[in-house]
């Protein structure tokens, strides 16, 4: 295997374990491997939001 | 691995070391666009698994239906039921960002339609990138020919609205959907919400009574059952028909033997494709830590789509109205192609976002903040890195047929695309080996959809020939 290739994979394994490293925490954070019933976070977008993009989008028509 | 030079070694070293620093730079912007990257990560590992197991549905199914050669079908089948090993595990343990889609005819309808596009085009939708990353130019016409058609077909009406069944229509305006959508105008609109929408959506542990997440629905329903099974069924009806009746023909072989001789030459059909089965086993972890690192993520920023990251980093051009822009959370090919073409197109004047799919579920965000998007061009330079290591990057020019042929084959694939709401990868790879029923439909449309592709191929090059000859004799 020549060395650059190595090293292709070696950046490559870098990134993909601080990508995992960093996904970790907010799992156990969030109790996603523990006991706890409720898994994770639910975020919604509430009608607030929902009618600001729909505005959004209508003023965007008007120019 | 031969000698690679230098040359080729240095510009390998530049792509990685180019969409390094992209992820450094950015994440010292600002810590969200680690989103991004999660996705540009993955999408460099998927296009050096695709170059690497020549990862093409287009060829393998050209090869078993033109020359009887069933190695690369067999290799895909092979990947898709490692891939789904992953997936029961990531199912099982609650951190799946897959979702089934509606599961009745129009997949098969959809399916087919592609199948015959990509046999023409010489390519799928996930063989075009990687072969783009080696150079292809008739791969990167068929991109783009995927991309144009598909920005356009979801927005068009017109003399179009007449094809569509006045049940679609009244379903799709029942619906109460928000104002701006113009529900009414445009087929895909119709069909969606009058159509597709009202379709059940399953999966095979469902279909068995249990939830997807419990242990005997990832594991027995929608593996063994869902996948295992008809992947063996579909493997012994190509050794039946193909691999068997070649092994006869080879010195030695010969079905003479019994069943034994059989289970051996079985055997023997499925070993011949190491390459191709193991970047499968790599995609398939790849796409499960993928589903792993970007639930993190959303748990993390406390988002459940990127278009809450993208308001955060300041861009609030081009989302839904919902908020949304197109953000999976796993592989996906043709969607973020379409997005690109509608931004663009929009930039030039035309008004999409009336549309279900632009303006109501996936936005056209600017191509350089849009995350699929960051994972199909990081794909194309995965597929580029791994050419140049094994001295199989060439710059290939298209010559006028087989650019014609992309063009067309292009404009199936994009069409069938968005009837199946997803191509080869996200309309039959990811959702079969999820469990998803709509992916086997898919599946067998494109099944026959290659099938045809290949005799009508066969049917204008004798064609051709013919004419040829008639010329040399005069």
């Amino acid at each position: 295997m020549p060395k650059s290739f190595a090293a292709v994979l070696l950046i490559v394994a870098i990134f993909l374990g601080y990508l995992i490293g960093y996904s970790i925490p907010p799992f156990l954070h969030a109790g996603v491997f523990s006991s706890r019933e409720e898994k994770g976070v639910a975020v919604e977008i509430d009608e607030d939001m929902e009618k600001y993009y729909e505005q959004l989008y209508q003023q965007d028509e008007d120019e | 691995m031969e000698t690679v030079s230098r040359k080729n070694q240095t510009w390998a070293l530049g792509i990685v070391l180019f969409f390094s620093l992209v992820s450094i730079i950015t994440y010292s912007y600002n810590e969200y666009y680690i989103y991004l990257s999660a996705y540009l990560w993955f999408g460099f590992i998927y296009g050096m698994c695709l170059q690497y197991g020549r990862f093409c549905f287009a060829s393998a199914f050209r090869d078993l239906f033109a020359v009887g050669v069933p190695r690369m079908v067999v290799g895909i089948m092979i990947a898709t039921v490692l891939f789904a090993f992953v997936s029961a595990f990531v199912t099982a343990t609650g951190i799946s960002t897959f979702h089934s889609s509606p599961t009745s005819i129009h997949s098969v309808i959809a399916g087919l339609v592609f199948g015959v596009g990509m046999v023409f085009a010489g390519g799928c939708a996930s063989g075009s990138l990687y072969k783009t990353g080696e150079g292809n130019g008739v791969a990167f016409l068929v991109i783009l020919s995927i991309s144009i058609t598909q920005a356009m077909f979801v927005d068009v009406g017109g003399w179009l609205n007449k094809l569509v069944p006045a049940s679609w229509t009244e379903s799709a305006l029942s619906k109460g959907l928000p104002e701006g959508l113009d529900v009414g105008n445009g087929w895909v609109d119709q069909y969606l919400a009058g159509y597709v929408w009202n379709q059940p959506v399953t999966s095979f542990a469902k279909m068995l009574g249990f939830e997807n997440e419990s242990f005997l629905g990832a594991y027995f329903g929608n593996l063994i059952v869902g996948v295992v099974v008809p992947a063996l069924l579909l493997l012994m009806v190509v050794y039946l028909f193909y691999a068997r009746s070649s092994r006869a023909m080879e010195p030695g072989g010969g079905t003479g033997g019994g069943i034994g001789e059989d289970i051996k030459g079985f055997w023997g059909m499925l070993i011949s494709s190491k390459r191709t089965a193991l970047a499968g086993l790599i995609l398939g972890v790849a796409c499960g830590l993928q589903m792993f690192v970007m639930e993190g993520l959303r748990i993390k920023f406390g988002v459940r789509n990127a278009g809450e990251i993208l308001q955060r980093l300041g861009s609030d051009y081009g989302l839904s109205m919902r908020g949304t822009v197109f953000d999976p959370g796993y592989w996906y090919v043709t969607t973020q192609e379409a997005q690109w073409v509608g931004w663009l197109l929009q930039k030039l004047g035309w008004k999409n976002m009336d549309n279900i799919f632009f303006g109501y579920i996936n936005g056209i965000p600017n191509p350089a903040l849009n995350p699929a998007d960051w994972m199909s061009l990081a794909l194309i330079g995965g597929a580029a890195v791994m050419a140049l290591m094994s001295n199989e990057f060439k710059f290939k020019k298209p010559t006028r047929e087989l650019a014609f042929l992309a063009v067309i084959g292009g404009a199936l694939m994009g069409v069938g695309s968005r009837l199946g709401l997803g191509c080869n990868v996200g309309g039959f790879f990811v959702r079969v080996a999820n469990g998803d029923p709509a992916g086997w439909l898919f599946g067998l449309g494109m099944i026959g959809g290659a099938f045809l592709g290949v005799k009508a191929l066969n049917w204008w090059t004798e064609r051709k020939m013919e004419k040829e000859l008639i010329h040399l004799d005069l």
